[in-house]
């Protein structure tokens, strides 16, 4: 048996939180057992949203249960290894070896190091080739072919509509084999088994086709119809220590109706659908009373396109008010109507206000098609003057395709005379924050073919915003890891071959027993770039000539 | 109104620090409905002292906490509330007017 008091934050691996389903989880009487994994920490993983979704939905069918496992931290990782010890579910403590399937939510690309951690740590072969069990499902990734070669199937899109599905065909295949299983899976759409599929890269691009004798529907990208008919989840899980989303949320709206030509988002969860208005403050009200929680945020990829998002606040807040929660919306556009959505929260001591304007230059914001009412900051300004607001935070980005200096010039300017525009309406110290990432040409975003800048580009433009905007007394200025975002955008837009290196990178990780922040490390991606002669750069530059490697995943269907 | 519990922590909860077992109980009280003071601030908590010195975590303990209530409720009313939104390793002993 583990002490789990001789590790940090014990109450990481108890899967005792409130609410947990009423399953006997050790009974055999299951004839399906699944565990959800997150390839990351128990703190960002319980915040994730999709995950709890897809926790309590498969939970909801009586033959199946259901259990947890997130990454260990180093301390545990490190005892499980020099002991011998199996990974294990969290809720009965079993080694993921002995389910039937592991479901991962891999939701980052900079998440694939950790996904091989687990299992590893589980002594689970990573090759899907030598595996017969557990079967090893991936949802959440838009370009899931850098993970091809270790993963079993691929589930792309929203769960909610193939859940049964699945769940019978696992379960009345229980003791078949793997590749039967794979292949009546396979029958549903949203599922694509890529050991079903050939990918080669040819003289002119990509060739992508079904292997001879395997039988398969073509992959599509699923999504919900009604999102008010699907499965909500009313008692989401409690956690006794801190996580990185600490707080009741309510989805409000999937997808966007905003084109914004950099965003990924918009694509993969297209297209914009919204929830009724009565179903929202049902959920509000329900979630509120089964979790006790003292914070709640009302999610969405942009809140205030919402038709009723008018009637929705003002109700949303009364009940804040009535009992005493602290209410938040996601990153908000600069719309119009900022200043009358901002208004109705005055009557919260709300904490702070999050825009994303991405482009200071009028020019650049027309190119990447991010249309907002840049005049509409002064309504914010106006808001913050009699408002208990103490934050204010601004997303920018650097590398944007077309960008000019003059854009970038811009960045500092217009940060200027909105943070004056602030101070001059309020006497209150504001905390102002300045955030600034790199752009990242993501597949299925409509800037999918761009190139990203070089290193030494971005680092250029970083240094001189830094330069000018920690200038400006009382802001504080973040930085993107530029490393890091290379990193992600080369394995965004992977394709198959890159899990050589994937591997190499991993097993040298593991030879350390690094911490899991060297996952990120550039110079050691590149040792094994070169060790297999991959040129990293063609992940970078413009594919305006070259097909990429995931053009046959833009198939959308709504069920 | 203050409501004075005693409690013991057993089974998996012994890992619970104060911390921990501070927001355990602020979210039963919401959970169960009943009417708490707020604190002020950001994140609005609720007003609950421990009367027992934050132990090393780990162990069985017994520990002792006030609540604050806004308005008069019966003690029966408050345990009946409070045990059904607590987790069964939290196990209130006692509970008397403070
Ligand atoms: S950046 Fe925001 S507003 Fe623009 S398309 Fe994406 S989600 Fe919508």
């Amino acid at each position: 048996m583990i002490n789990f008091a001789d590790f940090r934050r014990p109450l990481r691996y108890l899967g005792r939180e409130w609410n947990l389903p009423k399953k006997d989880f050790k009974s055999a009487r299951y004839s399906l057992r699944i565990c959800l994994c997150f390839p990351e920490l128990y703190e960002v993983g319980m915040s994730s949203l999709g995950f709890n979704i897809v926790y309590r939905l498969l939970n909801s069918f009586d033959n199946t249960a259901c259990e947890r496992c997130f990454l260990p931290a180093e301390d545990l990782r490190d005892f499980l290894i020099d002991k011998n010890i199996e990974l294990f579910s969290l809720e009965s403590k079993t080694p993921l070896r002995e389910f039937d399937a592991l479901g991962f939510t891999i939701n980052s690309e900079l998440n694939f190091i950790n996904f091989l951690w687990m299992l590893y740590l589980a002594k689970i072969p990573l090759a899907e080739k030598q595996r017969k069990r557990p079967l090893v499902i991936v949802g959440g990734l838009p370009n899931p072919e850098p993970l091809s070669a270790f993963v079993d199937a691929f589930y792309l899109g929203e769960f909610e509509p193939q859940a049964g599905k699945f769940v019978n065909i696992l379960s009345s295949f229980k003791n078949s084999s793997k590749e039967q299983i794979l292949e009546n899976i396979s029958q549903v759409e949203g599922f694509y088994a890529p050991s079903f599929f050939s990918l080669r890269k040819g003289p002119k691009g990509y060739n992508f086709s079904a292997e001879e004798d395997k039988k398969s529907v073509f992959p599509v990208r699923v999504f919900a119809r009604d999102i008010n008919k699907i499965f909500i989840p009313r008692k989401p899980l409690v956690p006794y220590i801190q996580t990185v989303h600490d707080r009741a949320v309510v989805e409000i709206s999937r997808g966007c109706p905003n084109r914004c030509k950099f965003c990924q988002a918009r694509a993969i969860y297209s297209p914009y659908r919204q929830r009724d208005e009565g179903l929202i403050l049902s959920l509000i009200e329900d979630i509120y009373y089964n979790t006790g929680y003292e914070s709640m945020s009302l999610l969405g990829l942009s809140t205030v396109n919402h038709s009723q998002i008018n009637s929705i606040l003002d109700r949303a807040v009364k009940f804040s008010l009535g009992n005493k929660i602290k209410l938040s919306l996601p990153s908000l556009r600069l719309d119009k109507s900022i200043g009358t959505v901002l208004e109705k929260f005055l009557p919260l001591s709300s904490g702070g206000i999050t825009i994303a304007v991405e482009a200071a230059s009028e020019r650049l914001r027309t190119f990447i098609a991010k249309e907002i009412d840049i005049s509409a900051l002064e309504d914010v300004a106006k808001i913050f003057g009699v408002s208990n607001f103490t934050t204010l935070k601004l997303y920018f980005m650097a590398g944007l395709p077309s960008e000019t200096k003059q854009d970038v010039w811009e960045i500092p300017r217009l940060v200027k005379d909105f943070y004056y525009l602030c101070r001059r309406a309020s006497r209150r110290k504001i905390q102002f924050n300045i955030s600034i990432s790199c752009f990242m040409p993501k597949p299925f975003s409509r800037f999918e073919r761009e190139r990203m800048e070089d290193i030494e580009e971005l680092e250029d433009k970083i240094k001189f915003l830094r330069k000018e905007i920690s200038r400006i007394y009382g802001v504080r200025f973040i930085y993107p890891d530029i490393g890091r975002q290379v990193l992600e955008t080369i394995l965004s837009r992977g394709d198959r071959n890159i899990a050589l290196v994937i591997e190499d990178v991993f097993w040298n990780l593991v030879k350390s027993r690094a911490d899991y922040r060297d996952n990120f490390t550039l110079y050691l991606w590149d040792k094994s770039f070169d060790k297999f002669n991959i040129d990293r750069q063609q992940y970078l530059g413009s594919y305006k000539f070259s097909p990429s490697a995931w053009a046959h995943l833009s198939g959308h269907k709504g069920l | 109104m203050k409501v004075k519990i005693t409690f013991l922590k057993s089974g998996d909860f012994i890992f619970l620090s104060q911390l921990n077992l501070y927001i355990l109980f602020s979210r039963a009280i919401r959970r169960a409905d009943l009417p708490f003071v707020p604190t002020q601030g950001f994140r609005p908590r609720l007003k609950i002292s421990f009367l027992t010195p934050a132990l090393k975590i780990g162990s069985l303990s017994c520990e002792e906490a006030v609540f604050s209530l806004s308005r008069d409720v019966s003690l029966k009313e408050f345990s009946a509330k409070l045990k059904d939104t607590l987790p069964e390793d939290i196990f209130v002993i006692f509970i008397s007017k403070y």
